[in-house]
């Protein structure tokens, strides 16, 4: 599998630093590293709080013994071995743990078919006007998207968890929808103007 | 099959999502067909999934940042920008010698005479939450600093406030809590408001989010204003004038202040003013002047306005404060056009275009 090299000298820089006490780099690796936890940890629970804390408590460790860190030659299976180490922990006691922990032993992160996930790439302009428009939608919308497009919950799924009825959930997300291209299409007219203006 | 004229119609279609996000085999074939039965629609299926795709990534970078905020709260305090831990101890020994030496200046020769008990200083890019000793609750926005008088909390209650603070004040009856700052003095029981009276700013405010207050503007002869909850009181700062708009030109009384009602930004009413304290960056028809001045403390960096026309410009706009300054800075002129540059490592140069 290739990997990547730019990305992975980026890494190791993020990680010198993270050893010399850099919030900053911390925060970078996190963003790089979080959706691809969670999506790993999705394989033995579907209880997302619980991932998300091992997750935070996997980078709150790694910040605290940053002085004990040794130089790695590979970020990713690192964070993603301490991540496993955690996760095990912390299913054991929810006492849901449905996999067998010996199987995924040495599994290495870039050897897993995770590695089509792994390349993140930089956020780009587009999503990041289509992320400004999400965080301004009403509540109840916002949560309702998230549930049907991030987590992938059907309506009527949805609906049960919500206690709206399966017409109300498809009419919210419906108006969400709408109003995220209306939001994002005239961000994005604004932002080609601009370019164009430049020249 | 239903009849796909939109993205949205894709987008609403279960199995179309199913398809592209989760891969399931059943759906894959479908869609596999549908496109070969319908060449026409390939290129609006082509951007449907585009669309989807952006989705998922949008909602899974909102995901993370919420849960790295929460991670954030567990993290002992902020030291970025020492990046390498000598140079800590040194920072620290200096940061020592200056207080000995600020506590002299306070203790021996502050103007005025007061005698100042405690301060609390922040950095650029820096903001502490402090408790006083009568259980109010402070957030002190950047560059800023709060002094506490001493006998606080026993024989007074009285703090002075350089730059921008968020306070909860507790309730005490008998003791009024009164901030001091260049420009006006606020005088409340227990309430929570939001002042800002930053030195380089030309306006002064006081937004009161509930409770009440009595707001008391010196140099003049006015008597005290009376806030109620959602209003704020904005001051000229000394030998500064207010911007009044939709003024008469012919009407040459320029007023002391303005009373406003606070601004709220999103449909969750969450106030503008109080947004700092929400790691956001908001501005509400804010002159790109004052943007600058936010941007300056919080990024540490210093703007510099080659011209002046674009000073002046305003602009609405809401971030969240992990947005690096260079994506800050595109989102803005992407609004209303403006040139930036670099001038050296933390000064930006802004030209109109």
């Amino acid at each position: 599998m290739q990997i990547n090299s730019d990305r992975a000298i980026q890494e190791n820089e993020q990680w010198e630093s993270l050893r010399r006490g850099d919030e900053s780099a911390l925060q970078t690796l996190y963003m790089s590293y979080h959706k691809h936890l969670l999506h790993y940890g999705l394989r033995y629970t579907t209880d997302r709080e619980l991932l998300k804390d091992s997750i935070n408590n996997t980078f709150l460790y790694l910040w605290e013994k940053r002085d004990s860190l040794s130089a790695a030659k590979h970020v990713g299976n690192y964070i993603f071995r301490s991540y496993q180490r955690r996760l095990e922990r912390d299913l054991k006691k929810h006492k849901d743990f449905e996999g067998s922990s010996s199987t995924q032993e040495g599994n290495d992160f870039y050897e897993s078919d995770e590695v089509s996930f792994i390349l993140r790439q930089e956020e780009n302009i587009r999503i990041k006007t289509l992320k400004n428009a999400i965080l301004k939608l009403p509540k109840r919308q916002r949560e309702l998207i998230a549930l049907r497009y991030y987590e992938g919950l059907s309506y009527d799924e949805i609906a049960a968890k919500t206690q709206l009825t399966k017409r109300a959930v498809y009419n919210q997300i419906h108006t969400a929808i709408n109003s995220l291209k209306a939001n994002t299409r005239l961000q994005n007219l604004k932002h080609i103007l601009s370019i164009i203006a430049f020249f | 099959m239903k009849v796909y004229r939109s993205t949205s119609d894709f987008l609403m279609d279960e199995s179309f999502c199913r398809c592209f996000l989760q891969h399931s085999e059943e759906d894959v074939l479908k869609w596999k067909k549908y496109t070969e039965e319908h060449p026409e629609k390939r290129e609006l299926i082509e951007k449907s999934k585009q669309e989807l795709l952006e989705l998922y990534e949008a909602l899974a970078n909102v995901d993370t940042e919420e849960n790295f905020d929460k991670l954030r709260q567990q993290l002992p305090a902020r030291t970025t920008g020492l990046g390498n831990r000598r140079y800590y101890y040194v920072a620290a020994s200096i940061a020592l010698f200056l207080v000995a030496a600020a506590s002299i200046w306070f203790y021996i020769i502050h103007p005025k005479g007061s005698i100042v008990e405690l301060q609390y200083v922040t950095q650029p890019s820096e903001r502490k939450s402090i408790l006083l000793a009568d259980g109010t609750r402070v957030k002190l926005n950047a560059d800023s600093r709060l002094e506490v008088a001493r006998g606080f909390g026993n024989t007074n209650r009285s703090i002075k406030l350089v730059g921008e603070a968020y306070l909860e004040v507790a309730k005490n009856p008998d003791l009024p809590f009164t901030i001091i700052t260049n420009t006006l003095d606020v005088r409340v029981l227990g309430t929570t408001l939001n002042i800002r009276a930053y030195p380089n700013e030309d306006i002064t405010s006081a937004s009161l989010i509930e409770g009440s207050a009595e707001v008391l503007l010196k140099n003049t002869e006015e008597s005290p204003i009376r806030l109620k909850p959602l209003e704020k009181v904005v001051a000229a700062a000394e030998n500064k004038q207010l911007e009044i708009s939709n003024s008469d030109p012919q009407n040459i009384s320029m007023p002391e202040y303005t009373l406003e009602s606070v601004t709220q930004y999103d449909a969750e009413q969450r106030l503008a003013e109080t947004s700092w304290t929400e790691q956001k960056l908001v501005f509400v028809n804010e002159p790109l002047s004052s943007i600058s001045k936010t941007l300056e403390r919080w990024y540490d960096i210093k703007i510099v306005f080659l011209n002046d026309e674009i000073k002046s410009r305003k602009y609405t706009a809401a971030f969240d404060e992990k947005e690096s300054l260079q994506n800050v800075l595109e989102m803005l002129r992407a609004s209303i056009p403006f040139r930036y540059g670099k001038a050296g490592a933390r000064v930006i140069t802004i030209t109109s275009q």
